[in-house]
């Protein structure tokens, strides 16, 4: 019962225990197995963890065909699939060179594989999420608050900062969109529609005017160059958000791994 | 005009997916119909003078951790990181921690020896070493002992027998680590398991979605500036080639008879461009939509 | 008889691409077909590859040395990761499958062993640290550093639930949602730049392979599939009728 319940438990906390160990105690021993050993063994075990899924897959789909699931015809295409790749991984060569650097001579059977099978159909799964994206955008992206409305212009400001075509957008269309999110923000406070769009429009033209007196057709002041914007968007309002996240992301993670070394977290084993 | 303008927030996706393709192909088709100048950010920068700092026989080691499926954005920049660096007489050492990472390592490098740029020789130049699984151990394994993570080169050729693995035991042995990454294990790892533990310079180029989540590293110093997907690409493609373009028949390190040319991610930012465009006017009018089918209800 | 098997390569390459943008019309039987190709192929690949480069040399390179010759001398302590890989595979059994918890459990362990100090010194301290403001910089800088601790703090105070928003809580906390979604935003558009990135990719291949040297390849496999997605359509229409 202790083998079957505890043990797996006992070798977490060990192991857990041992790898943060090593991190402090200058023991040669200690240190020896947690620098070159531990970490080997790591890397065995977790092949063993691909080999695992490759095989649940197999059988999975093995399944489906023998008992004429749902679109079992298509697991056909699974099998042969992955049949071919072991065939030409493990059996069958192409090249000069031998079995094991093999895989990426280009002249094997099995690069081919991997350059005209699963290279195109890999990158073009995930190219197809630009459609995705786009019809998200249009449809879904909308501003009904404060903060989708900043979540929006800093998208907006980043899409086009980060692209040539955000260099030549000129500093007056620039003066247009700052004018226009403060009257969005305030719209709501400015019941008469007159008075809005006179303001608006007057707002606009004064600092056109200011503009050109001012030279900044000339010097481009930073505050009106897309690509300025957004990498100020990104070193400061961005990295204090991130940084944010990745510090309360760093205690949980501390907290979680405290429990798992301790033993307290036992749903990972499947408990 | 009212009607219209609501009628076209609920147009058929169809349509969106035609003038996005439209806005990405005719771009590409006609390459010279939009030439829009390039202007350099800041952490591309901070990259190019990071790599322009290292000298001649400095020792990085590049970590390919990307695949197939972001191919175009990351292995532009590895090109032209590796035309720099080559151009210097760095010596390269290529380690993979993806499982497709070795197949794009030796891409890159049938790349660059088909430029006919360099006189290169594996093993004196540079070394490639195959994927092991682990992930993260595996960063931890090559800052601790990298001849026990790794004790042949990609080849089956001991490490003993390279030239070039001479002095070479730990992350340490490096003067600086670039990582390629598209996800974990990348940037971050390196950051965590060996470049601040080993206080080794480290930079990165990597997918555009990785960005946000690596900027606290860019601003805090641990990682030596980004390029940021394929406009990073892109950037770092026009500082080398320029920078090659005035060096040829100066650097001993150049080939006198080599033709140059622009990399890959400089001809695709006339679509990213314009997609991007479209994207942002995709935007716009779905908020005009919205906002007159608001007042109407 | 010979084939030029870059030409077919080529030939499949366009196939596999254009089967998997077929779902911009709908979910396909092409579709289908690749999706689940590219499955099988994924899981050969990397059942290959993690044999070839890390299991057949680091394991069994130093239990049988002299067969393998991949450097290293023989090693009798690695029967311990060969039965602890062993008892991974073991999941697949049922009456066996609790043999794997141990093997979880070590990497599990380690794992959490390492991630305590390098999250502490790199993701909690680093960042903490470089948080601080400089007093030495311009005015400019002084305020973005302000700005940052702001921005840090009040994003902090946001993932705190032990206390309810409301007050003073409250306030820092909105402020701190309005970092959040700035960062948002910044992620939202570089997500876009990346898919739009791996687009262009795709469609550069496609461009190249309609030429003659491939037999237009691109052009004529993208017709074949229209008339071929046309006639099943109107097939499955037809039997939704009946139906």
């Amino acid at each position: 019962m202790f083998i079957k319940r505890q043990l797996a438990i006992v070798v977490m906390i060990s192991m857990g225990f041992l790898a943060l160990a090593g991190q402090f105690i200058n023991s040669d021993n200690l240190r020896e197995f947690t620098d070159k050993d531990a970490p080997q063994w790591y890397m065995i075990i977790a092949a063993f963890a691909a080999f695992l899924g490759c095989i649940n897959l197999l059988q999975l789909h093995s399944t489906k065909v023998i008992r004429r699931k749902k679109d079992w015809q298509y697991s056909i295409f699974t099998l042969v699939g992955f049949l071919l790749m072991i065939f030409f991984g493990f059996l069958y060569n192409g090249s000069t060179v031998g079995l094991g650097p093999h895989l990426k001579n280009e002249f094997s059977a099995f690069y081919w594989m991997y350059n005209y099978v699963y290279l195109p159909l890999s990158s073009t799964m995930f190219a197809l999420l630009a459609f995705f994206v786009a019809s998200a955008s249009y449809r879904a992206f909308r501003i009904r608050n404060f903060e989708a409305t900043l979540l929006l212009i800093s998208g907006v400001l980043l899409m086009l900062g980060r692209v040539p075509i955000g260099a030549l957008i000129p500093w007056w269309t620039v003066i247009i969109i700052y004018v226009s999110i403060l009257f969005a923000l305030f719209a709501s406070k400015i019941k008469n529609k007159q008075v809005f769009f006179y303001s608006y429009f007057g707002a606009n033209i004064f600092i056109l005017i200011l503009g050109f007196l001012l030279g900044w057709h000339v010097n481009l002041p930073s505050f009106l160059s897309i690509p300025l914007i957004q990498e100020w968007i990104m070193a400061v309002p961005a990295t204090a958000g991130s940084r944010a996240i990745m510090i309360g992301i760093a205690l949980g993670v501390v907290a979680q791994s405290f429990r798992i070394i301790t033993g307290r977290e036992r749903s990972i084993l499947g408990d | 005009m009212r009607n219209f303008l609501i009628k076209l927030g609920t147009i058929d996706r169809k349509f969106i997916f035609v003038l996005i393709a439209l806005a990405v192909l005719i771009p590409l088709l006609y390459p010279n119909l939009i030439e829009l100048p390039i202007k350099v950010d800041k952490n591309t920068k901070i990259v190019f003078n990071s790599i322009s700092e290292l000298k001649s026989g400095d020792k990085v080691l590049l970590s390919f951790a990307y695949g197939a499926s972001t191919k175009p954005e990351v292995h532009p920049m590895a090109i032209a990181l590796l035309k720099h660096l080559f151009a210097k007489d760095i010596k390269v050492y290529i380690v993979s921690l993806w499982p497709e990472s070795p197949i794009m390592a030796n891409q890159a490098i049938k790349e660059i020896i088909d430029t006919k740029l360099f006189n290169l020789e594996e093993g004196v130049d540079y070394a490639l070493f195959d994927y092991k699984t682990g992930g993260f151990i595996v960063i931890k394994g090559i800052a601790e002992n990298f001849r026990e993570v790794y004790k042949q080169d990609h080849n089956g050729n001991l490490i003993e027998d390279l030239t070039i693995m001479d002095d070479i035991y730990s992350v340490s042995d490096f003067d600086f680590v670039f990582d390629f990454s598209a996800g974990v294990p990348g940037n971050a790892e390196w950051v965590q398991y060996a470049c601040d533990p080993k206080k080794i310079p480290l930079s990165s180029g990597c997918t555009s979605i990785m960005v946000t989540d690596a900027i606290p590293y860019i601003e805090s110093g641990q990682l030596k500036g980004i390029l940021a997907g394929m406009p990073g690409a892109a950037e770092y493609e026009k500082m080398v080639y320029d920078l090659l373009q005035q060096q040829l028949n100066k650097n001993s390190n150049l080939n006198k008879d080599a033709v140059l040319t622009k990399g890959k991610a400089l001809a695709r930012m006339s679509a990213q461009s314009v997609s991007h465009l479209l994207m942002v006017i995709f935007i716009v009018l779905g908020n005009v939509s919205y906002y007159f089918s608001r007042k109407n209800n | 008889m010979s084939y030029n098997f870059d030409i077919i390569g080529v030939w499949s390459l366009v196939i596999m691409t254009l089967s998997i943008l077929s779902y911009l019309y709908g979910d396909n039987p092409f579709y289908k077909a690749a999706e689940h190709i590219f499955v099988g192929v994924s899981a050969g690949y990397i059942f290959a590859i993690t044999w070839w480069d890390q299991v057949w040399p680091n394991l069994f390179g130093r239990l049988f040395p002299d067969y393998v010759k991949a450097g290293f001398e023989f090693d009798g302590l690695y029967i311990i990761p060969l039965i602890l890989g062993l008892f991974m595979l073991f999941r697949l059994i049922p009456s066996l499958s609790w043999l794997a918890r141990i093997s979880i459990g070590y990497i599990v362990g380690m794992a959490a062993g390492l991630k305590i100090y390098v999250f502490v010194n790199s993701n909690i301290l680093m960042q903490i640290k470089n948080s601080s403001i400089n007093f030495d910089g311009s005015i400019w800088s002084i305020l973005n550093q302000f700005l940052v601790l702001i921005g840090v703090i009040s994003g902090l105070v946001y993932f705190f639930f032990s206390k309810e928003h409301k007050g003073t809580i409250g306030k820092i906390s909105k402020i701190g949602i309005y970092f959040l979604m700035i960062k948002f935003g910044a992620s939202f558009g570089f997500a876009v730049m990346g898919r739009i990135s791996l687009l262009i990719g795709r469609f550069e291949d496609l461009i190249k392979y309609s030429s003659e040297q491939f037999y237009f390849a691109t052009p004529i496999i993208f017709i074949i599939m229209i008339v071929v997605l046309f006639i099943w359509s109107t097939q499955n229409d037809n039997k939704e009728k009946t139906n």
